[in-house]
């Protein structure tokens, strides 16, 4: 297969202008008679079909929470990244770009990530005009701050309520074309299938979650906005819901799924306290702008941290990385605070946690300054934790946060599937092996409320309307697949619930597909994951009925696309001998156990058919889509 | 831990419900309230029992999809949501009573999960800026000062839970209309549907069947995001004004004498 | 679309604030303040009979006089009284009619037998639709008490308020009685009269905590104004009336 990219032509720094100049447009008249689906209410999913809707077009948005201002970039904390200089640093559109490309690992493309960076100064002003009520400086002037892995303080944030305030932003704009009558929502409504008509995206089946309906949606061109698939780890910081099915259904159908194994590992979440537990909490990352990570330098340490002094505390990223200090990007961060509590000297009950130490700031900075940056955190953590971060250090650990692979896109945002587009989370293409603080949103925001318009336009512009409607025999048969599917899962009727065998799915990737990955742990997982499919497939037990709510089946067959998921994930990884941003491979590791690259070979994106049909190990092939850098020189990432 | 639990089972909203006790052993005092369901329902389905269907997303008190009421409070004993409600914050032994958010405008959906979409409608009627995407002006253009950015957030941090409807004797959702409205009206973007977007919001209030607020605040002490009854006072004050604003498009004119 | 359907809807903004819960909370509170205005005046106005039965024309009979003439001789005899008579009926039958239908609409809008627990709602607040029709129950015994002097258990003559107060404020049922509505009426204020800020958008952060211990000082006041007159009669610290000339004539007098 070939994986043309469709990257205009010309410097990059006017590529998408040529792109737009050049994109086919629908008469105003018209827009109404095109229907697009939206899929996801996120920030990409709710911006895009509103945009679409402010354009004209008639859109039918899906989300599978009861309300589209619910998913789940509603957590995002931190801030929001736009190159707008407006701490007048000098940054511009190029600082930006580079310090993406360069926090990838060189895993990303390009062009998708200058026009990300030239975007995103829009974002903000398209906020603001929606009312978001960011931070601002006693002048009334935005305020910024620096954020994870950066030198320019290009953050804009909204307390710790980025994310929340962006949603309700773009959610508000959702439903005032709600109002408008251009878009209508489907909130609880999971898809369950993409339709193809001639090798074209026409169309969803997607289940009414509350009466169990399995309906048919046929439109001119479908938009997947799903966001990420952390959950494949069981523990994440990423909501109960949060799934894969959609994209997942995706590949099914032929869509390519890229460099699967590139998941971000947060150094800042709250650790696991208990089997029981069914999340993890982040604690936002800007914490670290002050907080100073040790652990003693005593293997068990019995002494409360208060006691231990100053010479046995170990400040590992202080020491390993001098020039970024505690700011260094997640993935090195995160890393280190596995390698410290492997040497055994991890803190808190379980030896898994690493402290975040407010002593110096607060003695610096005063209590009130502090308390005024990160109230909401130290309450948040307390609220969780039972202790006072003035009265004890934090205890934190990495945790499975973003996914930096997924469907894949071309420059158009389109996958493989013509019609078919995937835009924020659920996409693979800006942010290479490791995503920078504070850009997934912009990710998001710039896909949805500026790209996906236009490249949604320029397809309907190409293609012709109305190609089928609800009753075309695509449909019936993805609609007899669907409901297959659903009676398959609740026949099996053995003893465990879904959760149990997810929770053991989640282990065995945190384990051997994790922070730290080999050959060895790979394959094993491998095998493991074979044979939890096999318990899964024949010792499940969905309870209720299919016709109404029903949690229990809708976690059963969102797990079944996480197992297949997982195993593509293991293969990813396992074929990219190298290591780079949050994928480590222990046999590629420099003498003082940083990442060690393979451009030569590997400076390519993965992308992955599956064939579901096929025998254990034709299942997954693999296609490579090789990345070329104009830009910026091709360097080891050094944070030392 | 141990407890027992009087858990509201009702099949489709139609059908009247009724209290089901089940028995929980063993559980952990850091384990959260739903981490606890989790458990009960993991056994149910082992046992072959039917599980407790329950609404929860983020757990971690953001995105306000968690919605039971606890011993008769929503969200629980403390002000918080009920993710963020754990079981430490219980008598060992006790029995806890678990019900869905109730109001007639929250029609329940199965055992604890309710239809929020009323609150969806209210936004749709008017809690938004008309703004389409587009080049937009700079926002340094438009200086905020730090205080009413900080009074606009004081508002919008509201999650659309729906706990000050639950908790409200006269099921009113004006802890919710007014935080949405106070957000917008109070920043330079929202001035220039100001009026309307009063008289939309509240009019769509009425039309869902929610509750005229008698200022009884009980609302705000479940809030948990602790918002204050000061934004229904702004509400009133915002529609005492709106509703004398009659919308003109044919304005008279005007002669000299 | 709800935007456009709301303009059609619209016909006066009158009859569209009364039409919603919150137009007709604010009508109830404009209605409300009428109201506590005349209860603080008739409060004052009762005060002046602690100045005594003077020498056969008690001070209260001039008030009651001089309320009846009022505007004269530009108005009327009694047409002030009568308007404003007009005006506290309305604003009562307004005030009770809207609280009725707010009412109405507040339990249907909760589900039957709510279980709930209720969290720091203060006793006035939650007592109000029990103290109201107290009051309105109360305002009718008293008008056909003191105003229509149908009540005639103790001896009433037209215009000697002092007497026909002595005359029943003896009787220690009548006492109970009015200390009684004075009671509810001091619960109802004591919500009441902070809502009615909060309701009209009064209210704010900063003044809440003095609007609201105002509102209770106000009740406090209220009550203490109107109960040491029953008080003060029947524990004799008012004395009888003496008989004298009318009303009427001691208004000359005192003019
Ligand atoms: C705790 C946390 C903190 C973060 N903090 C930051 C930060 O500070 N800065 C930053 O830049 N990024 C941050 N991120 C990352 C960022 O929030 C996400 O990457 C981004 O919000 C993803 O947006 P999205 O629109 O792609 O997907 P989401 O917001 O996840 O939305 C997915 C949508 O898809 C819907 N959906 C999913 N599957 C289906 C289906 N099968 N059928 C129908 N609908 C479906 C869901 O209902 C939902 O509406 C954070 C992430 C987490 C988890
Ligand atoms: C002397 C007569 C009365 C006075 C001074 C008075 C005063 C008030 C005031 C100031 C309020 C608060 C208004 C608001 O915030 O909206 C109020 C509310 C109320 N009144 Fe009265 N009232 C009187 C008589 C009555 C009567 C006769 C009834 C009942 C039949 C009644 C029932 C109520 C009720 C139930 C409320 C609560 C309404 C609400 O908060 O929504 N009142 N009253
Ligand atoms: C102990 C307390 C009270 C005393 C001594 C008292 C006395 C009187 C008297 C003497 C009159 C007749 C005045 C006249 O005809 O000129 C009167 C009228 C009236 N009182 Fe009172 N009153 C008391 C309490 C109250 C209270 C608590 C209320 C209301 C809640 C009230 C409401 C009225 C009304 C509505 C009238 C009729 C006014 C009119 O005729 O226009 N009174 N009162
Ligand atoms: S105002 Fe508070 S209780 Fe009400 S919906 Fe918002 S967050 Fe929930
Ligand atoms: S509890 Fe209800 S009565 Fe008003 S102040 Fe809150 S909405
Ligand atoms: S589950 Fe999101 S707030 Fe409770």
């Amino acid at each position: 297969m070939n994986l043309d990219a469709r990257i205009p032509e010309g410097p990059i720094e006017t590529k998408w202008r040529a792109w737009l100049d050049a994109h086919r447009l629908v008469g105003p008249a018209n827009r109404p008679k095109h229907t697009v689906i939206v899929v996801g209410t996120g920030l990409a999913g709710a911006s895009c079909a509103a945009s679409l809707g402010a354009q004209g077009f008639k859109v039918r948005s899906f989300c599978y929470q009861d309300s589209p201002r619910r998913a789940h970039s509603i957590a995002a904390q931190g801030g929001i990244n736009a190159a707008k200089d407006f701490a007048n640093e000098g940054d511009a559109t190029r600082r930006l770009f580079v310090d993406t490309i360069k926090g990838g690992d060189f895993r990303s493309r390009e062009a998708n990530v200058w026009r990300l960076a030239e975007l995103s100064a829009n974002i903000i002003d398209q906020a603001v005009a929606q009312g978001v009520p960011f931070a601002r400086e006693y002048g009334g002037q935005l305020a910024t701050r620096s954020f994870g892995g950066v030198l320019v303080q290009r953050t804009f944030y909204a307390r710790g309520q980025t994310g929340q305030q962006l949603l309700v932003g773009a959610y508000s704009a959702l439903q005032q074309q709600v109002n408008q009558g251009n878009v209508v929502v489907h909130n609880r409504h999971e898809m369950l299938d993409v339709v193809l008509v001639d090798g074209e995206a026409r169309g969803i089946i997607a289940r009414n979650l509350v009466t169990g309906e399995i309906e048919r949606h046929a439109a001119d061109a479908v938009v997947i906005a799903s966001g990420g698939y952390s959950n494949a780890f069981y523990l994440s910081t990423n909501a109960m819901g949060s799934n894969v099915t959609a994209a997942w259904k995706a590949t099914k159908r032929g869509a390519l799924f890229a460099n699967p194994c590139f998941t971000q590992i947060h150094p800042t979440c709250i650790p696991q306290s208990g089997e029981y537990q069914s999340k993890l909490t982040l604690m936002s990352e800007s914490l670290r702008n002050d907080g100073r990570v040790w652990v003693p330098r005593k293997p068990q340490d019995e002494r409360r941290p208060a006691e231990i002094p100053e010479e046995e505390r170990y400040y590992f990223l202080e020491e390993r990385y001098p020039a970024f200090g505690n700011l260094v990007p997640r993935d090195i961060a995160s890393r280190a605070a596995k390698i410290v509590c492997d040497d055994g000297l991890g803190v808190g009950g379980t030896g898994r946690g690493v402290y975040l130490d407010f002593r110096d700031p607060i003695r610096e900075q005063g209590r009130d300054a502090i308390l005024g940056k990160y109230q909401n955190l130290f309450e948040m953590y307390q609220r969780i934790t039972g202790d006072d971060p003035f009265e004890t250090p934090m205890m934190i650990y990495p945790a499975p946060h973003y996914t930096m692979g997924g469907l894949w896109v071309d420059y158009e945002l389109q996958t493989t599937i013509p019609g078919l587009f995937a835009i924020g989370e659920a996409n693979f293409s800006d942010h290479g092996a490791n995503r920078l603080g504070a850009s997934a949103l912009m990710q998001a925001l710039a896909d949805g409320y500026f790209i996906a318009p236009h490249t949604v336009m320029h397809r309907l512009a190409s293609s012709p309307r109305g190609v089928a409607d609800e009753s075309h025999p695509a449909f019936e048969a993805a609609e007899a697949e669907v409901r297959g599917q659903i009676e398959r899962l609740m026949a099996i009727q053995g003893t465990r619930a879904p959760q149990a065998i997810h929770r053991e799915l989640g282990k065995i990737m945190l384990d051997k597909c994790g922070m730290l990955r080999t050959r060895e742990s790979l394959t094993e997982a491998i095998d493991e994951i074979r044979a939890i499919r096999e318990s899964f497939w024949t010792d499940l037990r969905v309870d209720g009925n299919t016709d109404e709510l029903n949690p229990s089946l809708e976690y059963a067959w969102r797990l079944a696309d996480f197992i297949d998921l997982a195993e593509v994930m293991c293969e990813d990884a396992l074929r990219r001998e190298e290591s780079c941003g949050g994928h480590f491979r222990g046999e590629h590791e420099t003498e003082d156990g940083e990442a060690l690259r393979d451009d030569e070979n590997f400076a390519k994106v993965t992308a992955w058919q599956f064939d579901e049909d096929a025998g254990h190990d034709g299942r997954f092939t693999p296609h490579d889509e090789h990345l070329i850098f104009n830009e910026v020189m091709l360097a080891t990432r050094s944070y030392k | 831990m141990n407890f027992q639990l009087e858990i509201w089972r009702q099949d489709v909203r139609e059908e009247p419900g009724h209290f089901e006790t089940h028995h929980v052993e063993g559980i952990d005092p850091e384990a959260s309230f739903l981490e606890m369901l989790d458990m009960l329902n993991e056994g149910l389905i082992a046992k072959g029992g039917r599980t407790v269907a329950f609404d929860s997303d983020c757990r971690e008190g953001i995105c306000g999809t968690c919605a039971l009421t606890i011993n008769g409070m929503p969200h629980g004993p403390n002000q918080v949501t009920t993710c963020q409600t754990y079981m430490r914050d219980f008598e060992d032994g006790s029995t806890i009573f678990v019900e869905p958010f109730r109001s007639n405008s929250f029609p329940v959906v199965r055992d604890l999960a309710v239809d929020r979409s009323a609150l969806d409608r209210i936004i749709e009627a008017g809690g938004y800026v008309s703004v389409t995407t587009g080049p937009q002006p700079n926002p340094n253009a438009m200086p905020i000062s730090p205080e009413t950015q900080h009074r606009a957030m004081d508002a919008s941090i509201c999650i659309q839970c729906g706990a000050c409807v639950a908790a409200c004797p006269n099921g009113a959702a004006m802890l919710f209309t007014g935080a949405k409205l106070t957000h917008l009206n109070i920043l330079p973007q929202g001035q220039p549907e100001r009026a309307e977007r009063t008289r939309n919001m509240v009019l769509q209030m009425d039309e869902e069947g929610f509750g005229g607020c008698t200022n009884y605040g009980e609302c705000s002490r479940v809030c948990p995001q602790d918002i204050s009854i000061d934004v229904i006072g702004m509400l009133y004050r915002e529609y005492r004004s709106a509703v004398r604003k009659k919308p003109n498009p044919h304005q008279k004119k005007m002669v000299a004498q | 679309m709800a935007t456009q359907e709301a303009q059609r809807r619209r016909r006066t903004w009158i009859g569209e604030a009364w039409d919603s819960n919150v137009g007709k909370k604010v009508i109830v509170a404009v209605t409300g303040i009428a109201l506590v205005g005349y209860v603080v005046l008739h409060m004052l106005g009762n005060l002046t009979t602690l100045l005594g039965p003077g020498d056969g024309s008690p001070q209260i009979n001039a008030y009651g006089e001089w309320l009846r003439d009022f505007g004269a001789p530009l108005l009327p005899h009694a047409m002030v009284i009568w308007v404003v008579r007009i005006i506290l009926l309305v604003a009562l039958i307004v005030h009770i009619v809207g609280v009725f239908q707010l009412t109405q609409r507040n339990r249907a809008a909760r589900p039957a037998g709510y279980p709930a627990k209720r969290i720091g709602r203060s006793w006035a607040a939650r007592t109000m639709r029990l103290t109201g029709p107290l009051l309105l129950l109360f305002i009718i015994f008293h008008i056909l008490h003191f105003t229509v002097l149908a009540i005639d258990v103790t001896p009433l003559r037209e215009g000697e308020i002092y007497e026909n107060l002595y005359g029943a404020f003896q009787k220690w049922y009548f006492v109970l009685l009015y200390l009684a509505a004075i009671a509810s009426l001091g619960y109802h204020l004591r919500h009441g009269v902070w809502s009615l800020f909060q309701t009209l958008g009064l209210d704010r952060p900063a003044r809440n905590p003095y609007l609201r211990h105002g509102a209770t000082a106000l009740s406090v006041v209220v009550c203490l104004g109107f109960a040491v007159i029953p008080l003060a009669f029947f524990t004799g610290a008012l004395p009888e009336p003496v008989s004298g000339p009318s009303a009427h004539v001691a208004t000359e007098v005192a003019r």
